[in-house]
């Protein structure tokens, strides 16, 4: 209920306090507008370019045409000089100089110079890459067609011999028909079998006369069986009826064939005996000849084993032409890289975005958040504990049984309240329009955030302790704020600080938790990815609670001595009711007022003031100021001396310790 | 008379080499209006301040009594407030020279405010507020913003923040400060109002007046030093001194008058307008003899009273004279005019 009605209250003084609010709330959110504004978009920012050749070519100009492709504001110059000079002078960007007779030939160098303006630090790198990026690409493309045109060269010839290995393929199988062919072209040959067995005429005699004696014999027993018939014919006759006249006149013929094939037969064995003569002579005729035959194959089977031993010498000489082309075509093959890109440019770069993001805001985002976080926590946080300081109340709020740890959770509260709205306002914003990653592993990102709250809030809270002016508190919060962004990548990298600021940079809660939000957000690295940057935002929240406790306490305490010396500084003035009355109706209610109305008083109307050895003014500051030594020094002085005495004492009077412990309260 | 709420024993106190309370004794007891007067630098705020465990002394010690403080009635000793700083604070309400709330709550969630951290339920919080307000007159404005008061609405906004928690005592550090005399009146009026409700009233003031009315024992303060304390009128009575006798005739020839005044006892005469001043030491003598000479200078009376020395006059003289200054009483009664008319 306390704590609320604090948190109630902080509020309602924050907020109906235009000038806090404003700048606590709003203005932050302004800034982050502006510089999302500015930031949000994917493209490079417009860089201007001058531009020397002594000639401009095709070449040249396609470097130019290829530079205003890419956003590139272009401006051609007459001399190198003029051109170097407009960086100087803030007209480009940056300047390039084409060689002289720049063209793509053998044994010409073409080198491009950039000239850049290296005081711009944070420009210069992004400039260099930018446009080393454009005329490496131009130049890459030159390469491209060159390569391109080898390559082509080297795949046709690939392909012809390729073509050729086939023909020798054809050809090898063609020699080996041949010598297949050739082989059993001899083998056929080898096997052929022109001897001829010796011819033995001398039987034919001796058989030629057993077929004569055969001849008669069986004469004889033609002739005997006709003769049996001849009677076996004359016996039916003589017995029967049948008439064998036709039979005996055949058996007569018979008889008598018998007789003429039986005397035909020496004829016949002569003629026999000189066809077999006949034959014998051609026989060995015959064999001659077919020595002659065998003689002549193998001479030519010798021919073919000749024939065929030179294939095979040809056909070794086939595979080993094939073998070699098969060697220049598998050279060829083994060049892997085989597309002109690769060659011309055979490792590439390719920036892959871990992210699938795309405007620069969006990878800006994480460190915009913070960066507002840190500025509203620290300015919101640091304002709330001044504002309560400075107010009336802040010593009524002293005297009520309330624990000092009330008054600190509920600034810490109200604060946190606020800046989280304020966060879900952008981050609901960025969602919106930016489609921010929001849900990306959002419970995580959320303990980041608070965290990251918590440091801020506690950092403004314990400025807010130490100070005791809104201006001081503004100052340091701007430059503790200012340093932190200093000591982060958000204006230089980090690496481009030095060895030991960089390693204390590192332990930037700014840096920290910037890098904490990123990692969660655009990344969705996991808690334990997370949790050296989250351990290291916890503690710092611990030390600076720590600090934010005892520094409550030290001021506290001043509060005490310095509530005395406020009030002592209040009785300066006099009562209203005695104030000091000069003339034309002028009041003094103060020493400072009466030190300045003696400056600019007449001589006459001092002397209306002063007389013997009293003065008003004595009187005035001894009975109503209770200045009693002061008043004394003054009687029977001059006006002039009067001024220097007043000058003394006020000088006196604002001890330097004073003021010290009034920043300090 | 009852045992003291509060017992201020042998309290010192000093900011740096200067020391602004020496040696302080001093009794608050129920139901009284003590009255804190001393000049400024005489060490009231300190001492209110450390009465109520704001500040700490390096000597002595302020004692008080937690049956009374805590309305239970079951004990009866007393404690020191620096030991039992959450607990006294329940006790008493405290309004500071400058009042002590925040410019930018409305009156009422001032007083809300205040009551919550005063541990007042939400009940007693309206009650509280409601009864404030009208006890303040601040029913119109409880919805304005504080910053928008008046000088006097604002005191007043401060004496009820310092009431919400209803405190047995109401301390008041120069309540009228910087106030026109109407809306002075208006506070000293509150005061009693309060009082008579049984709250113990312990102010401080310069107006010595107001308080000579309002308070029922006055505490003289003078460089840190208690250096008397009682009723004021056994005060004024202990310290009168001169009386101031003051005639106004016609046609006012003052000088001729005063020319023929020779008394040891008049201190100071002067002429504030029409009227001509005498401070005398034996009012009576003085009194007959500047009838006789002004019957004798054919003056004709138009006015003439016997002005008694007011607590202020009392306080005054013993600044002055522990000062060796005893000129400064006559001529700071009316420090402007009498200062102009002496010159002129």
């Amino acid at each position: 209920m306390k704590l609320i009605r604090i948190i109630n209250k902080n509020l309602k003084v924050l907020f109906r306090s235009k000038g806090s609010a404003i700048m606590t709330i709003f203005g932050p959110l302004v800034i982050i507008l502006l510089v999302g504004l500015a930031f949000n978009n994917s493209k490079s920012f417009e860089l201007s370019t001058g531009v020397y050749s002594n000639e401009y070519n095709k070449l040249t100009d396609s470097f130019v045409t290829n530079l205003e492709g890419n956003n590139f504001n272009v401006q051609k110059f007459d001399s190198k000089d003029v051109c170097v000079q407009k960086i100087r002078e803030g007209a480009v960007h940056t300047c390039i100089v084409f060689p002289d007779n720049f063209r793509i030939e053998n044994e010409v160098t073409n080198q491009i110079v950039i000239y850049v303006d290296n005081s711009r630090t944070n420009l210069v790198y992004q400039i260099i890459s930018t446009l080393s990026q454009n005329l490496e690409l131009k130049s890459q493309e030159l390469s491209l067609g060159l390569t391109n045109t080898l390559i082509q060269m080297l795949f046709s010839t690939k392909d012809d011999l390729n073509n050729d290995i086939l023909k020798l393929v054809n050809l090898k199988k063609a020699n080996q028909n041949t010598y297949s062919t050739a082989e059993s072209a001899m083998t056929s040959l080898n096997k052929l079998d022109l001897s001829m067995d010796e011819v033995d005429l001398s039987s034919i005699n001796s058989e030629s006369q057993d077929i004569m004696n055969s001849a008669k014999e069986l004469r004889d027993k033609g002739w005997s069986v006709v003769d049996t018939a001849k009677a076996f014919a004359l016996e039916v006759k003589q017995n029967t009826s049948f008439s064998t006249t036709d039979f005996e006149a055949s058996l007569d013929t018979l008889k008598e064939d018998i007789t003429v094939l039986y005397n035909s037969t020496p004829d016949k064995l002569n003629d026999i005996r000189d066809a077999v003569a006949e034959t014998s002579a051609e026989l060995d005729n015959l064999e001659v000849k077919l020595k002659s035959a065998t003689s002549e194959i193998t001479g030519v089977v010798d021919v073919i084993r000749q024939i065929r031993l030179e294939l095979d010498g040809f056909s070794k000489d086939l595979d080993e032409l094939k073998l070699n082309l098969e060697g220049i075509v598998k050279n060829i093959e083994s060049v892997k890289v085989t597309s002109a890109e690769s060659i011309v440019a055979p490792i590439t770069t390719k920036v892959e975005p871990v992210s699938t993001q795309t405007s620069k805001l969006i990878f800006l985002y994480p460190s915009l958040l913070i960066l507002l976080i840190m500025f509203i926590s620290l300015l919101l946080s640091g304002t709330i504990g001044i504002m309560e300081k400075a107010s009336r109340a802040y010593f009524r709020n002293f005297i009520t049984p309330t624990r000092d740890y009330k008054f600190i959770l509920a600034n810490y509260l109200t604060s946190l309240f606020v800046v989280l709205v304020q966060v879900i306002v952008l981050t609901g914003l960025a969602y919106i329009f930016l489609k921010s990653p929001l849900f990306n592993n959002f419970f995580i990102t959320l303990l980041i955030l608070l965290l990251t709250i918590t440091i801020f809030v506690f950092m403004g809270m314990l400025i807010g302790s130490i100070f005791s002016t809104q201006e001081g508190v503004m100052m340091i919060t701007i430059s503790i704020g200012t340093i932190c962004l200093l000591l982060s990548n958000f204006i230089l990298p980090l690496e481009d600080i030095s060895g030991m600021l960089s390693s204390v940079a590192k332990f930037n809660p700014f840096v920290i938790a910037a890098s904490a939000v990123k990692k969660s957000m655009l990344f969705g690295s996991s808690f334990q990815e997370l949790l050296v940057p989250l351990g290291l935002l916890f503690l710092y929240s611990v030390v600076i609670l720590g600090l934010i406790l005892l520094t409550k306490s030290v001021s506290k305490n001043r509060y005490l001595q310095g509530f005395h010396a406020l009030f002592k500084k209040n009785k300066l003035n006099a009562p209203e009711d005695s104030y000091l009355k000069l003339g034309k109706g002028r009041l003094v209610k103060s020493k400072a007022e009466l030190l300045d109305a003696l400056k600019n008083m007449g001589e006459v109307e001092f002397k209306n003031h002063c007389y013997q050895k009293n003065n008003d003014f004595s009187i005035w500051l001894k009975g109503i100021l209770q200045e009693a030594a002061l008043a004394r020094k003054l009687r029977g002085k001059t006006r002039q001396q009067m001024i220097t005495i007043l000058k003394a004492d006020l000088a006196q009077a604002i001890p330097k310790k004073k003021s010290k412990k009034q920043d300090l309260v | 008379m009852s045992e003291p709420i509060f017992k201020i024993r042998n309290v010192s106190k000093s900011f740096g080499s200067k020391t602004v309370l020496s040696n302080i004794n001093l009794d608050i007891y129920a139901g009284e209006v003590l009255g804190v007067i001393g000049s400024s630098g005489s060490g009231k705020t300190t001492l209110l301040n450390t009465i109520i465990g704001f500040l700490k002394p390096e000597k002595g010690d302020v004692l008080f009594r937690q049956a009374h403080l805590l309305k239970s009635g079951t004990g009866s000793g007393y404690d020191s407030v620096y030991r039992k700083k959450f607990l006294v604070k329940q006790t008493y309400g405290f309004a500071s020279q400058l009042p002590s709330f925040y410019k930018k709550l409305s009156v009422k969630e001032n007083l809300d405010y205040f009551g919550t951290l005063y541990d007042l339920s939400k009940t007693a919080i309206v009650q509280n507020r409601n009864t404030l307000l009208k006890l303040m007159d601040l029913n119109l404005a409880e919805n304005t913003l504080a910053e928008n008061l008046s000088g006097g609405m604002e005191r007043r906004l401060d004496i009820a923040c310092a009431m919400m928690h209803d405190p047995d005592v109401l301390i008041l550090d120069e309540p009228t400060a910087d106030l026109d005399p109407l809306l002075k009146n208006h506070i000293w009026q509150l005061l009693r109002s309060i009082n008579k409700k049984g709250t113990t009233v312990l102010v401080s003031s310069h107006h010595l007046q107001d308080m000579e009315k309002l308070c029922t024992r006055v505490a003289l303060l003078k460089y840190g030093k208690i250096v008397d304390i009682g009723p004021p009128d056994e005060i004024r009575i202990k310290y009168q001194k001169a009386e101031e006798i003051v005639i106004e005739s016609y046609p006012g020839d003052y000088k001729k008058l005063l020319s023929k005044l020779k008394l040891k006892s008049i201190i100071k005469t002067g002429v504030n307008g029409t009227e001509l001043s005498i401070f005398t030491t034996n009012p009576a003598k003085v009194l007959h003899r500047i009838l006789h000479i002004v019957e004798e200078a054919k003056e004709e009376i138009i006015e003439l009273r016997v002005i008694k020395p007011t607590l202020e006059d009392v306080f005054l003289s013993m600044s002055s004279k522990k000062e060796n200054d005893v000129n400064y009483l006559s001529a700071d009664k009316d420090d402007d005019q009498e200062i102009k008319i002496e010159v002129g």
